[in-house]
């Protein structure tokens, strides 16, 4: 199991298109993903769910991974983070 | 037999009629629940089902737009959502059945997006009960729809949007709905179709039996039933004409409208919501001259954020391509409620708390509304409209906020665009008597005839003892055009018409002749007032023959000598 917490870094936090650029790739792939944000915790398969979290820009989310491929899976996920999306 | 409607897209159309009923109670009542695993079964299958008629939805070439394509996918999407695939099965798991599952769930979603500040899952709300509605037709053995034959009018209490926006274009004439509102989704995607459209239409299958052939004349808001061979011949007429005028139209939408001596007039397209875009471009609308952000506000119970009007002016901004996009700000009060704002009853709210009024006395909501857009003007070129203008201190307060607004952006780090311009909407006869001072303060000036008719004539035009008076040829409301249209171009700025006198056939000579620079309609009267723009001379009306009329029958019988 991999876990890190990144803190969201684009402008319109984690809306409707990271969130479907999340569950499409997770939904593709073996390992279990976690998302938490606050109280509030979303399967990384439901865009419905990763979006109500409502995470914000600056927002802290922890990112959970296990899974046979979840070194490629988290490697990706944390690129995605890092990078704000590819949104700003 | 006559029946009435509100008229919502114009046009006539004859066909036969199909009614559409979806009544999920009776089903619900009448349904048979099996054990916890037979229940998750069926919903399985349920789902399914449902699964393959999108997919064959959107494999289908049934002329499906963008933004129609983008409401069936979304559908795909929650219909197969983790989240909510879990609660279903959870709840039907627990004892329920499998239609009660689909419903609690879809509700527990529904609440769980209301608490959330976001404009995708607001939206998503009612796609939730649409896709629990397809779950719920294949639990319930309700058939999916399909049209019956070829040229339908269709007739329904309400239909749900992913079921008008999969109906074909071919095939269906017209739409009567029972429901009052011009506004909702499932109107905005008729218009989008371009399906002659009434609402308010009360229509039931013992006034006119399925199959049998109407008359919709969307023009003045009648419907024949039974109608007579020779009423038919008339009307079969009318719309071969109709389609004939539209498709020559159309193959010059995207020409520019330019007179006979070579000047050229913009024609843009009034706007409610970024989904009307798609027809204004298709129509050769150039930009859109009024944008009426009302529909947020009225649409909900709250507020809308800076990021949902963002969201909305963006995409408006974006799909205009480099053309003009004029925001006007929030033009509420009046006859214009909104739940979101406690406003309070007025004794006369056409004189009293509306428009510009509210948003200097709320602040908050007002720099809301003009971060959004000034935001939205890195995505294309934008303007902020004013309505309700009388004073001065209305224009430099507001350009004092978005001096603020401006400040408080480059501060976050938010970029916004630099060269927002500033225009007013001309609609009191304040603004007229004043307009040489404004036009010193903006960047444009945009006449609102609806209201300048209403104000400078001191008349209701609901109120049907006196609305003969409400007349845009009235030599009042002409000679106060020409005045905002003299001062504008004095002071050296450009002047636009947004009010329903800008798509008038009728007055189209004479805005020529004043030197009207943008008019601005909606979409779907664009390509004939270009057409008439290139058929015309600028100079063919006589201005001062214009001026010189007392009466308004002078003004509109010189004019009818340009119609033949």
């Amino acid at each position: 199991m991999k876990t890190a917490t990144y803190t969201v870094k684009n402008t319109l936090g984690i809306h409707a298109r990271p969130a479907a650029d999340i569950a499409r790739f997770v939904g593709k792939h073996k390992s279990e993903v976690t998302l938490t944000c606050g109280s509030k915790k979303a399967s990384g398969k439901s865009v419905l769910m990763i979006t109500a979290m409502g995470a914000k820009k600056d927002a802290e989310v922890t990112l959970t991974v296990s899974g046979e491929d979840e070194e490629e899976v988290f490697a990706h996920l944390e690129d995605m983070f890092e990078h704000g999306f590819y949104e700003d | 037999m006559l029946v009435r409607g509100n008229v919502v897209v114009e046009g006539v159309a004859t066909g036969k009629i199909q009614f559409l009923h979806m009544d999920y109670e009776e089903h619900l009542r009448t349904y048979t629940a099996g054990d916890t695993e037979t229940e998750k079964e069926k919903y399985q299958q349920a789902l399914e089902l449902a699964s393959k008629d999108l997919e064959r939805l959107l494999a289908s070439d049934e002329g499906l737009s963008e933004s129609e394509r983008g409401i069936m996918e979304a559908h795909q999407m929650l219909l197969e959502d983790v989240a909510f695939v879990e609660a279903i099965t959870e709840y039907a798991g627990s004892g329920m059945s499998a239609p009660k599952a689909v419903l609690q769930a879809v509700d527990d979603f529904k609440t769980m997006f209301d608490a959330i500040d976001d404009p995708y899952l607001r939206e998503r709300q009612n796609d939730m009960v649409d896709v629990g509605n397809r779950l719920l037709r294949k639990l319930l053995n309700i058939p999916e729809f399909s049209i019956e034959g070829e040229d339908v009018i269709l007739c329904a209490k309400d239909i749900e949007p992913s079921i008008m926006a999969g109906l074909p274009e071919k095939k269906v004439k017209a739409v009567l709905l029972e429901s009052g509102s011009k506004t909702s989704h499932t109107v905005i995607i008729a218009k989008s179709k371009g399906f002659v459209t009434m609402v308010g239409v009360e229509l039931n299958s013992e006034m006119a039996a399925q199959g049998e052939e109407i008359i919709v004349d969307a023009v003045k808001g009648e419907i024949f039933l039974q109608p007579s061979a020779e009423q038919l011949k008339d009307f079969r007429k009318q719309v071969e004409q109709q389609e004939e005028e539209h498709a020559y139209l159309m193959e010059r939408a995207q020409l520019p409208a330019c007179t006979r001596d070579g000047k050229e007039v913009l024609v843009a397209a009034n706007i409610s919501s970024p989904e009307d875009m798609e027809k204004a471009c298709e129509y050769g609308c150039q930009g859109v001259g009024l944008f009426r952000t009302e529909f947020f506000f009225m649409a909900s119970s709250r507020l809308p954020s800076e990021e949902e009007q963002f969201q909305a002016y963006k995409s408006v901004a974006e799909q205009a391509k480099g053309d003009l996009c004029v925001i006007r700000t929030l033009d509420i009060g009046g006859d214009k409620h909104c739940d979101c704002l406690q406003l309070e009853e007025e004794e006369n709210p056409f004189l009293g708390f509306r428009a510009i009024r509210i948003c200097l006395q709320s602040k908050d909501m007002f720099k809301t509304q003009i971060r959004a857009i000034l935001r939205a003007g890195v995505y294309g070129k934008v303007g902020i409209m004013i309505p309700m203008v009388t004073m001065l201190s209305e224009i430099t307060e507001t350009r004092k906020l978005i001096e603020e607004a401006k400040v408080e952006l480059q501060a976050e780090r938010i970029p916004y665009g630099e060269d927002v311009l500033v225009g007013i909407m001309v609609e009191t006869p304040a603004s007229v008597i004043m307009a040489p001072v404004f036009a010193k303060y903006v960047d444009f000036f945009s006449i609102g005839t609806n209201d300048l008719v209403q104000y400078t004539l001191a008349v209701d035009r609901g109120n049907q003892t006196v609305n003969y008076l409400y007349d845009y040829f009235n030599p009042a409301v002409v000679q106060s055009i020409h005045r905002v249209v003299t001062a504008a171009h004095e002071a050296g700025i450009w002047v636009g018409m947004c009010g329903e006198m800008a798509g008038d056939r009728l007055a189209l000579p004479f805005l020529l002749a004043v030197g009207m620079d943008e008019l601005s309609m909606s979409a779907s009267q664009a390509p004939g007032v270009k057409e008439q723009i290139r058929s015309l001379e600028s100079g063919q009306c006589s201005l001062e023959k214009i001026l010189q009329c007392s009466e308004t029958e002078e003004v509109r019988s010189y004019l009818k000598e340009f119609l033949k």
